[in-house]
Parts: structure tokens; C-alpha cells; sequence
């Protein structure tokens, strides 16, 4: 499936889908439900996804990212918790919100990893993103995955949730922020769960001139006066995830995500695609 | 002497009758719910949840699952088979019962619950992602 060739054509429903999934009334359950939405404290949990997805590259003439196997760890403890590379600290959880320190994995620098670092990730996806021999002449991009923390809370009201997380890098990587505001229902019924979100992602001038843009050091020789962009970002993002339970050990899952990089970053003298387009679907398997 | 042998031709029949009753009572190899608890929030008072029913007899037969109280059957294996599994969501307020009834009236009806536990906040947590999310 070539998601790519089709994406100009493919945003706009995607995006009216997934609007007017959020506000119509759709025939579903508003209650709780078990280990769907709540886990018990100490429980630890692994599941291994597999099916065909990709995550869209939006730098120019890099690769996009396979994705073929997903591995999933999580642990809640009483107030720490984990979730693959996310981990948290909580400060205070009541019946409909809850504020913790957070941290995670920076997600734009997965675009610049080459094959080394994707060794790192040899679990989740095959080798990725490795530039192409004719881009010997272009400038050398060098960015590294930073990592990232905060705060984060959230504000639930029936199957609706309020997200909004402030995090730094931590990592002295590019020193950037990252502002995030995020709206999802959850949609419980016969035919399978299904969770909607719309995001706003505000990144700081030096967090967003690191990834999508060229920098100085990336020229071997002084290119004489040149204005290297240093501008913040706010992308904007949708999903849709959806889980079917198969078997009381099986779910076939998908998810489709499509987030839209500023114009402000997209523009400059680095190019990049100004969408991001992820989707999976498979099977996971929780074997914990 | 007479009356000796009718009561003894009596006692045999019945016991062979009883044995008889017993094997086929046993019909049930195995009846399960999963998971058989229902985890809310002590503030929260109905459970919305996904439960997996499988059984398994002894012999290719029909049978009916009902939720206790309700005449409507969740569900009927139309057609005779040794193991059935199905998954249905449920609203659920209150630690519930459900019973698998088999067609053949002479046969005993089995029970297994799905029970609601109410916890306080420290013995739960809200998730933060979903179980297999990748963003």
C-alpha cells in the first residue's frame, strides 16, 4: 500500500473523518472498562504487534520507516510507570485527572538515524532512513535523538480526554521545547475500540530548526552569509487507532496518523516533505 | 421370595437409572469466562467489558448462554458442536452471573461469575497510552 502517491488526496478525508468522528454521537459504552482503560497497580505487560505499517519520511531523499514488528512493554507501579521509552512519575491522580512528570523518546529524530542507530531499534522496525549516495553533494545532516521531559496532565470527562504536555530536552541535544495539546475520545463498542486524537505540537525555534533545517556546521566549507532559519513550528497531527479483540490473547490492531509539519520549517533552505504519514496494521499478541 | 426379586429388579433399575443420570449430567467438560473480573475506579459504578466465554462437552451438542435473570440467551450454538467460544461486551453493575443451559431439559444447567472489583485509586491507575500504542 502506497500510502505516499496517495496522500494528497487522503488528508482531507482523513482529517473530516476523524472531525466529525469527535463530535458526533456515535451509539457506543461511556463506562470504564477493564484493562482497556485501567491497570492494575504493579502489573507488568508485554505484547509483540505484527503486521505491515511505515512511518513516512519528510526529509528529502531519506527513506521511510518500515514498520514490521512492534514490541510493547509497560508497568505502572504506584506512581511510576513506563511505556517503551516513556516513563513518568505521577504527582496526583484523581477520578478525572491526573499531572506527572514525564519524559519520552524525541519522535522527528527517528528521520536522521542511520543504520547504527537503527540497530537500536532493531526490535521495531527493519534498518531505516539511510541517506542515498547521491546526496554526497548535498549538505551532511547530523542530528541525534534527544530525549525529553516534563510535565504532562490530563482531564478526562466521559469517553473525552484533554492532554497537554510541557517537556525540554534533557539530553542538551538541540535544548528545545516541545508544547503539546491533545483532544481524544474513545469509542467502545461491539465492532472493536476505537480512539480518536487531535494534536497541536508546539516546538521551540532551536527544537524545530535541529531536525528541519540546515545548520551551519552541516557545510564543510564557510558558506559565506546565509540566513539559517531558526523559526518555531506548530504541526498539527490526527489519529486513529482501532483494536479488535480476536482471542482473549489477540487483537488485530491498526492505527493511521498523519501529522502536517509548519509551513515556517518546511519552506527553508533544508526541504522537507511538510507530512507525516504513520499507519500499522496487525496482529498483537500480549503475551504478558 | 417373589416380592424379594421384584424389590431387588427395583433397586437395580433405579441405581441403573441414577448411574445413567449421571453420566450424562456430566456433559461439561469445562465452562470459562475470561477475564472473570471487571477492574473500575471506586468512584465508578458500571463496567463496560469484553468477556471471551468458551466451553467444552463431552459429546457434539447445543446449548444456550444466558446472563442470570435474563430470558433472552446472549447466545445459542446453532448448530452441535464439542467447543464454542465467543466474546460479547457487557454492561455490567454488579458481580454477575451467567449460566449455560443445554437444549436437553433433563440435563443440569452450569454457572460461572464475573465479578465487579471496586478499587481505591492506589490500587489502580489510568493508562497513559494504549497497551500496544506506538505514539
Amino acid at each position: 500500500m502506497n500510502l505516499t502517491a496517495t496522500r494528497p488526496y487522503l488528508f482531507p478525508y482523513i482529517f473530516g473523518i476523524l472531525i466529525n468522528l469527535l463530535v458526533i454521537n456515535i451509539n457506543c459504552y461511556a463506562q470504564t472498562t477493564y484493562k482497556e482503560k485501567y491497570i492494575p497497580v504493579g502489573a507488568f505487560e508485554f505484547s509483540v504487534a505484527t503486521g505491515l505499517g511505515s512511518i513516512s519520511n519528510p526529509i528529502k531523499h531519506a527513506e521511510d520507516i518500515p514498520l514490521y514488528i512492534l514490541p510493547t512493554f509497560s508497568y505502572y507501579g504506584e506512581r511510576f510507570y513506563m511505556h517503551n521509552l516513556d516513563l513518568g512519575y505521577n504527582l496526583f491522580e484523581g477520578k478525572d485527572w491526573y499531572l506527572d512528570i514525564a519524559s519520552s523518546a524525541d519522535f522527528y529524530g527517528l528521520f536522521h538515524l542511520n543504520y547504527d542507530d537503527a540497530k537500536l531499534f532493531g526490535g521495531m522496525s527493519s534498518p531505516m532512513n539511510r541517506l542515498p549516495q547521491q546526496q554526497v553533494e548535498r549538505p551532511s545532516i547530523d542530528r541525534k535523538l534527544s530525549y525529553l521531559a516534563g510535565i504532562k496532565t490530563a482531564y478526562s470527562i466521559n469517553n473525552y480526554e484533554v492532554e497537554f504536555k510541557a517537556l525540554s530536552d534533557i539530553t542538551s541535544t538541540h535544548n528545545g521545547q516541545l508544547y503539546a495539546l491533545t483532544l481524544k475520545r474513545f469509542v467502545w463498542s461491539d465492532f472493536g475500540n476505537l480512539s480518536l486524537a487531535i494534536s497541536a505540537q508546539y516546538l521551540t525555534s532551536d527544537y524545530s530548526a535541529y531536525y528541519f533545517n540546515t545548520r551551519e556546521t552541516d557545510f564543510p566549507v564557510n558558506m559565506g552569509p546565509q540566513d539559517f532559519v531558526k523559526e518555531a513550528a506548530l504541526n498539527y497531527s490526527g489519529q486513529i487507532d482501532y483494536q479488535y479483540h480476536l482471542t482473549q490473547d489477540l487483537d488485530l490492531i491498526a492505527f493511521i496518523r498523519t501529522e502536517f509539519i509548519d509551513d515556517a520549517v518546511t519552506e527553508e533552505i533544508q526541504p522537507v516533505d511538510n507530512k507525516i504519514i504513520s499507519y500499522f496494521l496487525g496482529v498483537n499478541w500480549k503475551i504478558l | 421370595m417373589n416380592y424379594y426379586k421384584i424389590i431387588s429388579c427395583i433397586c437395580l433399575l433405579c441405581s441403573s437409572t441414577l448411574a445413567f443420570a449421571t453420566v450424562q449430567d456430566g456433559w461439561l467438560k469445562s465452562f470459562t469466562l475470561k477475564p472473570q473480573e471487571c477492574l473500575i475506579p471506586m468512584e465508578f459504578n458500571e463496567c463496560n467489558i469484553n468477556i471471551f466465554f468458551n466451553w467444552i462437552t463431552y459429546k457434539p451438542m447445543r446449548a444456550c448462554l444466558f446472563k442470570m435473570y435474563d430470558d433472552i440467551p446472549l447466545y445459542c450454538n446453532n448448530k452441535k458442536s464439542k467447543e464454542v467460544s465467543i466474546n460479547r461486551r457487557l454492561l455490567i453493575t454488579q458481580e454477575t452471573i451467567f449460566i449455560l443451559r443445554p437444549l436437553n431439559e433433563n440435563l443440569s444447567e452450569h454457572e460461572a461469575s464475573l465479578g465487579l472489583l471496586k478499587m481505591e485509586n492506589k490500587q489502580i491507575r489510568r493508562r497513559r497510552k494504549h497497551p500496544w500504542s506506538l505514539f
